[in-house]
């Protein structure tokens, strides 16, 4: 095993040249310009050149892409363009926000979804199954900024029990850090709620129907035992497939709930990068989410060997 | 009695507060201040902080707050000392002497000097319209001792104070002379300078979060504020600029008290807002901003003088005034003038009424032939998008072929410099740069060294150039009107959508906001 997952790491190095070469391109031939924008609305073509300079956009692209490769390889992603801030300390900054949220929405959702499905797949055909699956589906039919604003309404500005916005690190107290989590947790934990509930209800019923639970049971072993240990463990390898893309999901992709609830994490730097054409930043950000799909990947691989003992690599 | 350990603890922490209040309330008192933060959701945020380098709006408000000008301007247009504490002009206005205030210094403690100011005007005038007129016209600019400095000029000229008090882009801010010597500060820069606040440049986040502290050191002439002259009395201890990316998103801050100050209120949010009792809307630029639609004079439909013509009695001002604000006429005004309803310049000369069958007229004339004319339209900016749509609205309603170009802003500015490929761009001009021939970039005639558009007249050039010589204030308001007719009846750099005013919100206990046209924070105090 530990063979493979250096093969898988190694593997990581040519799928990241790719990524790199493919962002790079995508990016320079595309259109729209950061030196345009930061020269603002009255610039003179001169001023827009005289950035192009400062920036070193006005270099050829083979330049300016093995400028950026030779970097990398130094272990530096760049500087904003914008900000002049390094492209290392703003996604270190920004990425504790989105992990939180990534951490919490999964750890919302699995408490209540996981255990949902199980019920749902032991009552399966029942009105109590019914019931979950049309809560599922419900869950997974709301737009994420409908939910987000009808408890922001509500929650905030109404009873004022949480805050509306922002981000509070967790030096800055306990309840500060969970209050700002809350409501963002809720509402993008709805979808992942909904899927996992699903999956976790699929998976239970196929195995629920296996001879080796109809055995257990004749032993006369307890349901919760059946369930929990006997049907959970096999019924296993979707559900972490799931969870663990979810995390991955997660990382680069809460840009509504980032936007909705102004929580400064990576989603937000993505989308501000992408309109300002802030290029690398968006660059930094790619590699860092190819990386953080490769790392996810592996480690779901290698949970499946711990799941299923049959599974080898 | 007995006392539990809860108990002691909650009277070791209400002590601690009570110190920590009183320590603050005493800093404010000390201030004459009210003490505490201000939270405030910007329509913008900077990105680069070399005030002179670049024109864009956030970079000259983040400027406001961190560094301090020569003169600056009042409610009534008049341009008043600031820095300056004196000033003296030669009898043939070729020769100015500036004396600088006492106790101004920068925040690191240093004085600030007439070579800091020479450094900084000649900074500024390699980067300004305005000053590379000046910089043309400019025989010696030295220090005089520490505290002042001379500008003596080849020819009389009568702009000299009223430009170096100029609102905006680009403001004639003063830097350190170590800083104004370097030609770019580059994206690294973060700014130190004398104004009435400091750049936090610990807590600042790009794109997120940018903090000013209250500079204890500066010393605010003694008179009330007044738009952008006056003293500058800074009460709070704090001012956060936090980026909302969602108008909604604010919206529901201010009304949950999270946030003290919206900058711009989206306009649907208005009436939510005045429901509110916690929360009430004002206006701090009651001038507003000018739509302007620029056709393409080098290429393409409108190379065609009588297209331009057309073009002028097409437009039609309630159309996209209404559209922009969502039909809400106190915030717009129907203005014919160049340079701005409610200031110095404005004027109603030459200026045509909308006539669609007079436009269908212009157009046949012209030979319109049906080619699609090629519209930008900026989407991710609400009021260019509807302004796009209203334009193509207007064009189809004359019978012209509309190609829609949409593309977010940083594509279009990247793709409006190529001249072969549109013919008209919707934006908008802030009043401080709208409101004289002078200041406005879109107003320039000069063809190839001209804003994309690259319109084309050397008499409204010959005209500019007047106006900046002349020393005489009504002759040069006789000029401005030659300067409008000509534009309405040759040029036509552009053609003037009306003026609209963006809304700010504050929460009630936030009291004394400055009616500036930029948003500027000092004189403001926030109650509990």
């Amino acid at each position: 095993m530990v063979s493979y997952a250096a093969r898988r790491l190694l593997g990581v190095i040519p799928v990241m040249l790719v990524v790199g070469v493919f962002v790079f391109m995508l990016l320079h031939l595309g259109a729209g310009d950061p030196a345009a924008l930061i020269a603002g609305d009255f610039a003179t073509p001169a001023q827009i050149a005289h950035i192009h300079t400062l920036l070193g956009l006005d270099q050829p692209l083979p330049v300016q892409f093995g400028r950026w490769g030779w970097n990398i390889l130094h272990g530096n992603l760049g500087v904003s363009v914008f900000s002049g801030v390094s492209v290392v300390k703003l996604i270190g900054e920004r990425i504790w926000p989105t992990l939180a949220l990534a951490v919490s929405t999964i750890v919302f959702s699995c408490a209540l979804s996981i255990p949902l499905g199980i019920f749902a797949a032991w009552r399966a055909g029942t009105a109590i199954d019914r019931s979950v699956m049309a809560l599922a589906v419900a869950a997974f039919s709301f737009p994420v900024f409908l939910v987000g604003y009808a408890m922001m309404i509500v929650l905030g500005v109404n009873w004022h029990i949480l805050p509306v916005q922002g981000y509070a690190p967790l030096s800055a107290g306990l309840w500060p850090f969970l209050s700002h989590l809350i409501m963002p947790t809720v509402t993008l934990g709805f979808v992942y709620l909904a899927l996992l509930a699903r999956i976790t209800r699929a998976s239970m019923v196929e195995v629920l129907s296996q001879d080796y639970i109809r055995t257990a049971r004749a032993k006369g072993l307890k349901m919760r035992t059946v369930l929990t240990v006997h049907a959970l463990k096999n019924a296993a390898v979707p559900i972490v497939t799931t969870i663990g893309n979810g995390i991955a999901l997660l990382i680069g992709g809460a840009v509504v709930t980032e936007t909705v609830f102004a929580i400064p994490g990576l989603g937000r730097l993505t989308v501000d990068a992408i309109t300002q054409h802030d290029y690398p930043v968006i660059q930094g950000l790619i590699l860092v989410f190819g990386g953080v799909y490769v790392v996810v990947n592996l480690l779901i691989d290698l949970a499946y060997t711990l799941l299923d003992p049959r599974i080898r690599y | 009695m007995e006392i539990s350990r809860r108990d002691g603890l909650k009277a070791a922490l209400g002590g601690a507060a009570a110190l920590a209040l009183g320590t603050r309330t005493a800093r404010a008192a000390e201030a004459g201040g009210s003490g505490g933060a201000l939270r405030c959701s910007m329509g913008g945020t900077p990105v680069f902080f070399d005030p002179h380098m670049l024109a864009s709006y956030p970079t000259r408000d983040a400027s406001y707050m961190v560094f301090d000008t020569l003169f600056s301007m009042d409610s009534k247009g008049n341009v008043r000392p600031q820095m300056v504490e004196k000033y003296e002009t030669s009898s043939d206005s070729r020769t100015y002497r500036f004396k600088l205030r006492p106790k101004l210094a920068w925040h690191d403690g240093t004085p600030v000097t007439g070579k800091d100011c020479v450094a900084s005007i000649r900074r500024w005038m390699r980067h300004d319209g305005i000053g590379q007129l000046i910089q043309a016209n400019l025989a010696d600019l030295k220090a005089d001792g520490d505290d002042g400095f001379t500008l003596s000029l080849k020819e009389p000229m009568g702009i000299i104070v009223e430009t170096l008090g100029k609102g905006s882009s680009v403001v004639p801010f003063i830097l350190r002379a170590s800083d104004a010597e370097k030609d770019d500060l580059g994206a690294a820069y973060r700014p130190i300078g004398s104004g009435p606040f400091t750049f936090n440049a610990a807590m600042y986040q790009p794109n997120n979060h940018i903090v000013f502290d209250r500079n204890p050191h500066y010393v605010p002439r003694d008179e009330a504020a007044d738009f952008l002259a006056g003293g500058k009395k800074v009460y709070l201890d704090r001012v956060e600029w936090v980026v909302l990316p969602n108008p909604s998103s604010a919206i529901a801050a201010i009304q949950a008290g999270e946030i003290d100050y919206i900058q711009w209120v989206d306009y649907d949010s208005v009436g939510t807002l005045k429901a509110d009792k916690n929360v009430r809307i004002v206006n701090v630029d009651p001038i507003g901003k000018q739509g302007y639609l620029r056709p393409n004079h080098a290429a393409g439909a409108f190379s065609n003088p009588k297209m331009l013509q057309a073009l002028l009695y097409l437009v039609d001002q309630e159309a996209f005034l209404r559209a922009i604000t969502g039909n809400k006429p106190e915030f717009y005004s129907v203005c014919p003038a160049y340079f701005m309803c409610g200031l110095p310049y404005a004027s109603d000369a030459g200026a045509p009424k909308p006539d669609l069958a007079k436009a269908k007229a212009l157009m046949k004339e012209a030979g319109y032939d049906g080619k699609p004319i090629r519209n930008f339209q900026i989407t991710n900016i609400p009021a260019h998008n509807i302004a796009g749509l209203v334009t193509a609205q207007l064009l189809k309603k004359a019978g012209a072929t509309v190609q829609s170009m949409p593309g977010d802003i940083a594509t279009i500015l990247q793709r409006r410099i190529d001249k072969s490929i549109w013919d008209l761009q919707w934006g908008y001009i802030e009043s401080f740069d709208g409101g004289s021939p002078l200041s406005n970039p879109y107003f320039r005639a000069n063809g190839a060294k001209a804003m994309p558009g690259w319109p084309d007249d050397p008499e409204l050039e010959r005209l500019r150039t007047a106006f900046a010589m002349e020393v005489d204030a009504k002759k040069r308001m006789g000029l401005a009107i030659k300067m409008q007719q000509r534009a309405y009846s040759v040029s036509v750099p552009y053609v003037p959508t009306g003026q609209y005013r963006l809304p700010s919100a504050v929460r009630t206990n936030v009291k004394d906001v400055i009616i500036s046209g930029a948003p500027v924070f000092w004189s403001i105090k926030k109650t509990a």
